[in-house]
């Protein structure tokens, strides 16, 4: 569900840019690249001597081509340029194969482009071409080359469309050649056969060419039958053989078949029709598994049906009357009238004659009608085109009874196919005007039953094709008929088509819906309000479905016309839907309907409602007392506005039962199970609304009692929903059942904070700990005042980690909103008492176990569940904070600013980029408070780094821009170590992108000190004092030592500071030596040995003997692959940085040795061996060699 | 954009040496001083504007010689107007002019297609008036077409747009009304 809003979200956005911006269009107005394509025409002989040069080109001209997909003609007006390059290029013989083949890619991708109707025409048609294309299609090369054949063919289908005899090639092409071969007829039949059972879409090239080629007046006597039975053989084949070349063949002959039908002239493919018919529906391809053959087979049948018929417009059809058609209609008047007279002389002839042509049609209309129920969408369509075009030939009659089957598709017992192709169908006749208005009346109910056809099918419903058809239906019945003719029915089509835009389910229905409503207000003009509606219901109003629900029902359901329908259809249909999202919409939309006529709500609504919530479905009943929760909300609210009293809305008999609800449900033990859940969560609402609505319950009532248990049973669910609603209902059931006004009450209320309390401390399951901190957090005023010294003790406790519940993140960041929640419930004062509000001492404890939550770690499956609560932490400050400074600046303290500032700023540069954003958000409301914050600390260098404006427009979580920022408060002192602990944690982490600006930013910095060592100083001491003060922290050390190892390798910055300063290297060594100890972390290792390789760059003699001590551990350690690292590197380290300093003692010679033995010793084998070697370096090094421990 | 819109496909028939090519050439602004007969058939995409609507023509113009003529009816599908030129100066001919176009007309594909004859060659000193030739081809018995005869002149261009727009409106009138 989550993704719809998300997706209708962002529609809604695209379109709000592109409105508003002109930004954004998926249209082009002119062929802008032609320049390029034709610079790419030119050096096509160039680009295809080497093959990567020519694919590149090909998919160069695809990219650019296929922008012009959608508006191809554009590229009209250079095709002809293009196309006489192209086609020059593929007629000359003298071309490499290499260049011909690419010509025909791009001719391919022209055609693919534009349509091959259109280059169909652009084509050259000459009769030379003729034997040389033919040729080319013939040889071996093309039938392999798809590009090649494709294009040929399509060719050929225009040069054989010349109005010659085709035998007179023969004659000149045997005066050429000797031996008489097979005529060109032949040849040109064998290329088509060859090629209509191929699986690309030559076929279909092929097909259109078969087609062209038969119906030519000189060859549709000798070869169309030959050809028919030829594609029958195929047809008859089987079904069942699974070979997928059958059923390409198949394809390729239906397709054949269907064009030379709708190409062909109907007096010459008469003769064929009967046996195309028969022999079609004998093969039984009109029911074949495949789809696509199904849907080719509808195709034929409809034309060889037209076959029977002569085309005519049907006089009978409905006009709307500003159709010019004087000639048709005289004409047409003309025959009947001379067929009439004929009728009288011969009357036996004629009627048998006309019956013997209906009994065909007529198996070809029932045919078709059976495709209209077909299990897919593209054959539906497809017969319900071709029974729209055969009723436009047929006689009224006739067509009348075509109109009565269709409408007989629509009935219970019809599967959801039917009533879809039934739409389709209706709505093509409507088009043609074939659907005369005589049958309006039984039309339109099916029509608004065909509206909200949604069923639920198993897991998934259906339905939203039919709505969407007849949507459509309705679209096509607007531009059909005059307004007179539609009077009658105007109420009902403007009211289902509003139903459809605003409370259908799918987001295409509501624009299918709001669409065709346009089209009647615009052609009819006769629906009530039409054009008000129908500039709120726009197509793009309706795509946001919260939207329609909740805004533009309303302002429909202000024209009395359509109140009532909306509300009863609200009821009917979807207060009782199959989706749960789509009930909780309705109840809400129930809400605002019951303000426009409660009195309509509360006669005829209520007691279905109330019915509703005992029924014995979980659907009905979950969104039945949802709305009736949301329906007496509204009408207490109406009631009150109104100065009505309550019962004139709800009588007491019909409150009895609304309150009795909860327990009966709880005696018919439908809290339990899966449907539980739903009625958990909607009878939490019911309690929430009827608190809110302040209806009377007796203080002893048992009601109240069971109201309680359930909100507490439902505050530890383990779905989100139900929890949410629970707390909010808590809320305003204590408020409004539960004030401490009565000694009783005050000792429930005391007995219920030290119940919650004690499970807080008590449980070990987080979902109680969670549900019950969050329960504490609701509580109002009233009930907290007395009690907040102990409520908060206990929260705070909740925030800090304890070890047994260290992985509750979620429980702690609830516990710090829930403090929040009662420190803004109770408000804050200096001199109040500490159970009643938030005075010195509360205060101080708020901030210090906040601070300790900004140190939340915590890590599991799911990764840094620890920064939800210092998020949380955060947000706190923040709002606390601002309201500490409004009550009085004074309450805070210095130390608490500073640590707060320090602590802010080192979450600002950590590794989230939420977490940032939410602190940068902090910070900047920090810094300009009002009343500003006081004490804070170097505040005019951060008010000078953090300018006003730059706070209101950076984006936090950006890492580009905000460490370049960060970085300069390093000056400061006392920013910097807080600063550098989360700097160096980015810099160290596993993501790119972060540790690249990061460590840019770092650099930057650091380059920008170089004339004030001083600063370096600090800096290098404040990061090895981080190392050692959480030296053998993983989570920390890592990421520093990778820092360190990055500052050392790409920048020379630091040299400055660290050449020949051994206590500072030495020191550096110390600590990593200690962070290796007993580590089994490659990654640390790898890091660690790169620094210490770096620093033979730097080190004095003595310290370069540390180093090598270090080395020498590694170069025997007991992992092979540190081993090998270790080696690599210190092999690196000494040809790179032995010129400048001399390493060890002995000199080059030594260096050779030690080279030597680090080259051939194969580390990564045996560990003996390999501690051989290297106690061999150690001793060329003058160190001694590291002695195992013993154990 | 649509495109389809406004979209009219022309069939241009007539005995050879009727002008029928010369008629074409002339609406797409090319050459007229070398024509050869048409052996075979052309097709042009022009754009027209009548009455403030832009129109792309495609016309089709096929050869007249008699060995062709039995290919015509390859042509007649989705065909909106009809052209018949006719050499007003070859009177020896006329009827076989007027055989021709009565056969085309019994044509059923051709059903409901508009008809524009254009007496071509009035230039011609010796060349009949329109109402002459429309007498001879007998339009006036023809109920079946929309029809319009002009005598017109291939190579001065006299009528030759007055006609196309005749042809263009009424076809308008006929398709694209509703639209």
């Amino acid at each position: 569900m989550d993704g719809e809003v998300e997706k209708e979200k962002s529609e809604e956005e695209i379109r709000s840019v592109g409105d508003d911006m002109g930004l954004w269009s998926c249209t082009l107005d002119m062929f802008q690249e032609y320049q390029q394509v034709q610079n790419m025409l030119n050096t096509i002989e160039v680009d295809t001597k080497n093959e990567l040069l020519a694919e590149k080109a090909f998919e160069d001209l695809i990219t650019i081509l296929n922008k012009y997909q959608e508006q191809p003609h554009l590229l009209d007006p250079h095709l002809e340029l293009m196309l006489d390059h192209l086609v020059r290029l593929a007629r000359d013989p003298t071309q490499a194969k290499s260049v011909t083949r690419q010509t025909f890619k791009y001719l391919w991708l022209i055609v693919k482009v534009r349509g091959h109707k259109i280059i169909f025409k652009k084509l050259p048609h000459e009769v030379k071409d003729l034997i040389p294309v033919l040729e080319l299609l013939e040889c071996h090369d093309a039938s392999e080359d798809f590009y090649q054949s494709y294009v040929l063919l399509l060719w050929l289908s225009i040069i054989i469309y010349n109005p010659f005899n085709m035998t007179i090639f023969d004659t000149t092409t045997t005066t050429t050649t000797t031996t008489a071969g097979p005529t060109v007829i032949e040849r040109i039949m064998t290329v088509i056969k060859t090629h209509l059972n191929s699986a690309q879409k030559s076929r279909e090239m092929a097909a259109y060419l078969a087609a062209r080629f038969l119906t030519r007046p000189d060859l549709c006597n000798q070869h169309l039958p030959s050809f028919i039975d030829n594609c029958f053989e195929i047809l008859d084949i089987e079904s069942q053989t699974t070979n997928i070349t059958a059923i390409y063949h198949k394809l390729g002959v239906l397709r054949s078949l269907g064009l030379i039908f709708k190409l062909g002239r109907r007096d010459e493919l008469a003769g064929h029709a009967d046996t195309v018919f028969g022999r079609l529906v004998a093969s039984g391809v009109t029911s074949a598994p495949e789809t696509p053959i199904r849907k080719l087979a509808v195709k034929l049948l409809q034309r060889v049906g037209l076959i029977f018929l002569r085309p005519k417009v049907a006089a009978w059809r409905y006009q709307r009357g500003n159709r010019k058609l004087a000639i048709n209609v005289e004409s047409g008047r003309a025959v009947a009238a001379k067929e009439g007279k004929k009728k009288d002389k011969e009357e036996v002839e004629v009627e048998e004659d006309e019956e013997e042509v209906v009994r065909e049609v007529e198996e070809v209309i029932d045919s078709l009608l059976q495709s209209l129920k077909d299990k897919d969408t593209v054959v539906r369509w497809s017969a319900a085109k071709g029974v729209g075009r055969l009723t436009a030939r047929l006689p009224r009659q006739f067509g009348d009874e075509v109109v009565g089957a269709i409408l007989e598709l629509f009935t219970g017992r019809e599967s959801d196919k039917a009533w879809h192709g039934g739409c389709l169908a209706l709505a093509e006749l409507a088009r043609r005007g074939l659907l005369l208005p005589e049958r309006l009346s039984e039309v339109t109910p099916l029509v608004e039953r065909a509206l909200v056809y949604d069923e639920l099918r198993g897991q998934c419903s259906v339905g939203a094709n039919i709505r969407d058809a007849a949507c459509y239906l309705c679209w096509s019945m607007a531009r059909a008929y005059h307004p007179q003719q539609l009077a009658p029915y105007v109420q009902q089509l403007a009211t289902g088509l509003l139903i459809v835009a605003l409370f259908d389910r799918e987001i295409p229905c509501r624009r299918a819906g709001s669409a065709a409503f346009q089209e009647h207000v615009g052609r009819q003009g006769a629906f009530p309000h039409g054009i008000e509606i129908m500039t709120a219901i726009d197509y793009f109003a309706v795509g946001k479905r919260t939207n329609a629900y909740l805004n533009l029902s309303v302002l429909v359901a202000g024209y009395p016309e359509y109140t009532q329908v909306l509300i009863d259809h609200l009821v009917e249909k979807k207060v009782t839907h199959w989706d749960s999202v789509i009930r909780e919409l309705t109840a809400k939309a129930l809400y605002s309907l019951t303000m426009v006529c409660p009195e309509y709500l509360s006669e005829k609504v209520l007691v279905g409602l109330v019915t509703g919530a005992a029924s014995g479905t979980l659907a009905t009943r979950h969104g039945a007392i949802l709305s009736l929760a949301h329906v007496t909300h509204a009408l207490s609210t109406v009631a009150s506005r109104t100065h009505t009293p309550l019962h004139t809305f709800i009588n007491d008999e019909m409150l009895k039962k609304i309150l009795a609800i909860i327990s009966t449900l709880e005696e018919r033990q439908l809290y339990r199970g899966l449907g539980g859940e739903y009625m958990k969560q909607a009878s939490a609402v019911l309690i929430e609304k009827i608190s809110l609505s302040q209806l009377p319950i007796d203080d002893n009532n048992i009601i109240l009692k069971v109201w309680q248990d359930l909100l507490e049973d439902c505050i530890v669910s383990a779905s989100d929903n139900i929890r949410t609603s629970a707390l909010d209902a808590l809320a305003s059931f204590w408020t409004t059942y539960h004030q401490p006004t009565t000694p009783d009450k005050v000792e429930w209320r005391n007995k219920l904070i030290h119940r919650y309390i004690n499970v807080l401390h008590t449980t070990d399951r987080e979902l109680y700990c969670l549900g019950y901190t969050a329960a504490l957090g609701c509580l109002p005023k009233s009930l907290a005042c007395g009690k907040f010294d102990v409520l908060l003790q206990a929260l705070l406790s909740t925030i800090a980690i304890r070890p047994n519940t260290a992985t509750w993140a979620e429980t702690r960041r609830q516990a710090i909103n829930s403090t929040l929640s009662l420190v803004t419930t109770l408000g804050i004062n200096a001199n109040g008492k500490e159970c009643d509000t938030v005075a010195k001492d509360g205060l101080t404890s708020i901030y210090s176990v906040l601070f300790k939550s900004l140190d939340d770690y915590t890590t599991n499956c799911r990764g840094d569940i620890g920064a939800w609560v210092r998020e949380a932490a955060l947000v706190a400050l923040k709002t606390l904070t601002l309201a500490v400074l409004k009550e009085d600046p004074g309450l805070l303290s210095k130390d608490t600013v500073e640590e707060m500032m320090y602590r802010v700023c080192q979450q600002a540069v950590e590794r989230i980029d939420r977490t940032r954003k939410v602190a940068g958000t902090t910070l900047s409301a920090l810094l300009y408070s009002s009343p500003p914050l006081p004490h804070i600390p170097c505040e005019d260098k951060l008010k000078a780094v953090f300018p006003r404006d730059t706070c209101t427009t950076i984006n936090w979580a950006s890492e580009k821009t905000t460490y370049t920022l960060f970085v300069q408060l390093l000056d400061q002192s006392q920013y910097r170590p807080r600063l550098l602990l989360g700097i160096t944690y980015s810099t160290g982490g596993i993501a790119a992108n972060l540790s690249r600006y990061t460590s840019e930013a770092l650099h930057t910095y650091l380059n920008g000190r170089a004339d004030q060592p001083h600063l370096l100083h600090s800096f290098w001491d404040t990061l090895l004092h981080l190392f050692a003060e959480h030296q053998k922290v993983d989570r920390i050390t890592l990421p520093l030592i990778r820092t360190l190892s990055d500052l050392l390798m790409s920048s020379a910055v630091l040299d400055t500071i660290l050449q020949d300063n051994d206590k500072a290297i030495n020191q550096l060594i110390t600590l990593l030596r200690k962070e290796c100890i007993k580590c089994s972390d490659y990654y640390k290792l790898t890091a660690v040995i790169t620094i210490l390789c770096e620093l033979l760059r730097l080190t004095s003699p003595t310290a370069t003997r540390n180093v090598f001590t270090q080395m020498a551990i590694f170069l025997g350690y007991q992992y092979p692959k540190v081993r090998a690292m270790a080696a690599t590197s210190l092999l690196t380290a000494i040809q790179e940085y032995s010129e400048e300093r001399d390493l060890v003692q002995g000199g080059e010679e030594t260096l050779e040795q030690i080279n030597t033995i680090l080259e051939d010793t194969e580390w990564m084998n045996n560990l003996n061996e390999a501690r051989t070697q290297r106690n061999r370096i150690c001793q060329l090094a003058g160190v001694s060699p590291p002695q195992p421990k013993m154990k | 954009m649509k495109q389809k819109e406004h979209e009219v496909r022309l069939l241009m028939l007539g005995l050879d040496n009727a002008g029928k090519t010369t008629v074409v050439k002339q609406f797409c602004g090319e050459d007229i001083t070398t024509i050869s007969p048409t052996y075979g058939f052309n097709i042009k995409t022009v754009e027209h504007e009548v009455d403030n609507h832009e129109y792309r023509l495609n016309i089709w113009d096929v050869g007249g010689q008699s060995s062709l003529r039995s290919y015509w009816r390859n042509y007649f599908e989705c065909t909106d107007g009809l052209i018949w030129v006719v050499d007003s100066a070859d009177v020896d001919r006329l009827r076989d002019c007027r055989q021709e176009l009565r056969k085309l007309l019994e044509e059923e594909r051709l059903a409901g297609a508009t008809l524009l004859v254009f007496a071509n060659k009035q230039d011609l000193p010796e060349a009949l008036s329109a109402e002459q030739i429309r007498d001879v081809l007998e339009l006036n018995e023809l109920k079946t077409h929309h029809w319009y005869i002009l005598p017109c002149s291939a190579v001065t261009g006299q009528n030759l747009i007055a006609g196309i727009d005749w042809l263009i409106r009424d076809i308008a009138a006929r398709i694209f009304i509703l639209e």
